[in-house]
């Protein structure tokens, strides 16, 4: 793994300046949730952000896609990805960019699959849309990609809807439709959350191989410090809608700045001791 | 709007093993064996009728069912059994076109409300609250009398009728789906709306629109019956199972039921039919909430 000094030397893909925003919940008036948050995910990387509950770090990353819920309003700062402004960016622009430039996997995702279609379908009709191959092309790539996330048995499997797949293997396949448009930034929000330990360790590994197979940056987000331990090199900690500390991993793990960090490393520290 | 689709939903390919207690049920076969002899019986009734449908005195007038004239005959001595047949073309085709046409419309019209709101949906609800306030079948007799009759101001009429339904079903199906994840999920690897809407949320709607559309049929079949039966739409003289009722109608006081009675089976008939149907549609097993 690279030191993240040589990470941060990169160009980031990823730039996120003093961005702030809120909910409108009445008209005229916005109720702030993100204050200012700046931090950048460098070429390459693989960067975590964590928090807790209601720290924004879902919502930064949905803004990021520019799908952040109807009622939030932008009221500062810009998201670049590439040197590309994408809070500037018209929704047709946008569209570019989702899923071929940068792909995002949920938590559940069993209920991300549409219930009516068969897996391989689903897959293969992002190939298709967003690569524009034939309908063969895409089902070949579909099974390829079912491979590489480690489905067993992928070419009976993506015959099958998706209730009839576990959490873990719904969430290979969620991870196979959002790399099959190969990606250049893929995020994770909260990708083990739900599912077993033996599973959630298989589905860190398989993140792991694949990111190293395919040289992805990758966005990582978790409230988890056990997971960002194993998979991350570098860490931003947001509470309350800021960040409050950005760095390596060992940093960050092994010597927090911030007292917010250091109770939080020291409480999952107390967990893991217990 | 371009909307490509992924593939054919679950719910309208059904290969046996898939149909799940559906697939035993006795209501949906027998259903369907109805809805088919009807149909068989349309199509052959272009080819071949045993007496011409609209000769008349092709037996004695009002002759009670006999081997000659299996239906009997009616007050014009027109065979009812050639009769009702050539009406099973012009019954059975109406119901299937204003069905496939309030589906269509009301599910496309209704999913764009639902999805986009705003003043399109303001709109679309007081336009629907405008054709509910009015009685069905006296809006019905109304808009004949005024566009005046002819088979295609029926199918237009009646399919006008259930669209409020549809429309509001599959408004209310959208928008309780659309904040879905899997909806989500789809605008995330780079679909745009309609993409969302109708290759993701419509086919997860389908199941109780399908529903509708079949207890609907019925209802549309008893309605082209009616308005037949009180010479409103379809043209004099053409054979048409609610026109034939009531021509019948003075003779059954006089015991000739079978110049109503037979028409009146075959309504029943084709209404039972999507009725059973529907039942077992709607016992199809619902494959999203399956564990």
């Amino acid at each position: 793994m690279t030191t993240s000094d040589d990470i941060t030397a990169q160009p980031p893909v990823l730039d996120v300046q003093d961005f702030g925003g809120g909910f409108e919940n009445q008209p005229g008036h916005v109720d702030p949730v993100l204050h200012g948050v700046t931090f950048s995910v460098p070429k390459g990387s693989s960067t975590a952000i964590v928090g807790e509950s209601g720290s924004g770090k879902s919502l930064t990353a949905l803004s990021i896609m520019g799908l952040a819920p109807g009622r939030f309003r932008r009221t500062s700062g810009s998201i670049h990805y590439s040197g590309r402004n994408l809070t500037a960016m018209t929704e047709q622009e946008l569209r570019t960019v989702r899923g071929r430039e940068v792909s995002i996997v949920f938590q559940d995702a069993r209920s991300s699959l549409n219930p009516v279609f068969t897996v391989g379908t689903q897959i293969a009709d992002v190939c298709r849309t967003n690569r524009g191959v034939t309908r063969r092309e895409a089902k070949r790539q579909t099974l390829e990609m079912l491979d590489l996330v480690r489905v067993p048995e992928a070419r009976r499997r993506m015959d099958q809807y998706p209730h009839e797949f576990s959490g873990g293997m719904a969430q290979r396949a969620m991870l196979a439709m959002a790399l099959i448009s190969q990606p250049k930034l893929l995020i994770l929000d909260e990708p083990t959350t739900g599912l077993d330990v033996t599973i959630q360790a298989d589905v860190l590994d398989l993140i792991v191989d694949i990111k190293a197979e395919t040289g992805m940056t990758t966005c990582l987000i978790t409230h988890d410090l056990g997971v960002v331990a194993e998979t991350c090199d570098r860490v931003v900690v947001m509470r309350g809608g800021e960040v409050k500390e950005i760095g390596s991993c060992e940093q960050i793990i092994d010597a927090p700045a911030d007292p917010y960090t250091q109770q939080l490393v020291a409480d999952s520290r107390m967990v893991e001791n217990r | 709007m371009t909307a490509p689709t992924i593939g054919f939903p679950r719910l309208i390919r059904p290969t046996r093993s898939r149909l799940g207690a559906a697939g035993r049920s006795w209501a949906l076969w027998t259903g369907v064996a109805i809805l088919a002899l009807l149909i068989v019986t349309s199509i052959v009734s272009t080819f071949w009728t045993p007496y011409s449908p609209t000769a008349s005195g092709t037996g004695a007038l009002q002759a009670a069912p006999s081997l000659a004239h299996p239906f009997g005959t009616d007050g014009l001595g027109s065979d009812v059994l050639s009769r009702t047949m050539a009406a099973a073309r012009t019954d059975v085709s109406i119901t299937v076109v204003v069905v496939l046409m309030a589906l269509v419309v009301g599910t496309v019209w209704g999913s764009l409300a639902g999805f986009f709101g705003g003043a399109f949906d303001y709109v679309t609800m007081r336009i629907l609250e405008l054709l509910n306030s009015f009685p069905s079948l006296l809006l019905a007799v109304l808009v004949i009398a005024v566009a005046g009759s002819g088979i295609a101001n029926v199918i237009f009429v009646v399919a006008v009728l259930p669209l409020p339904d549809y429309v509001r079903l599959a408004r209310a199906e959208i928008r309780s789906k659309k904040e879905y994840q899997f909806a989500e999920a789809a605008r995330l690897v780079g679909r745009g709306p309609f993409g969302v809407l109708f290759a993701h949320l419509v086919p997860n709607s389908l199941r109780p629109l399908l529903t509708y559309a079949s207890v609907n049929a019925s209802y549309v079949a008893s309605t082209v019956g009616a308005l037949g039966f009180l010479g409103l739409g379809i043209q004099p003289g053409s054979a048409e199972w609610g026109s034939m009722i009531a021509q019948g109608q003075d003779a059954i006081l006089s015991g000739q039921w079978w110049i109503s009675g037979f028409p009146g089976l075959a309504i029943f008939l084709l209404a039972a039919a999507f009725h059973l149907i529907s039942d077992a549609i709607a016992d199809l097993r619902d494959q999203g909430s399956a564990a």
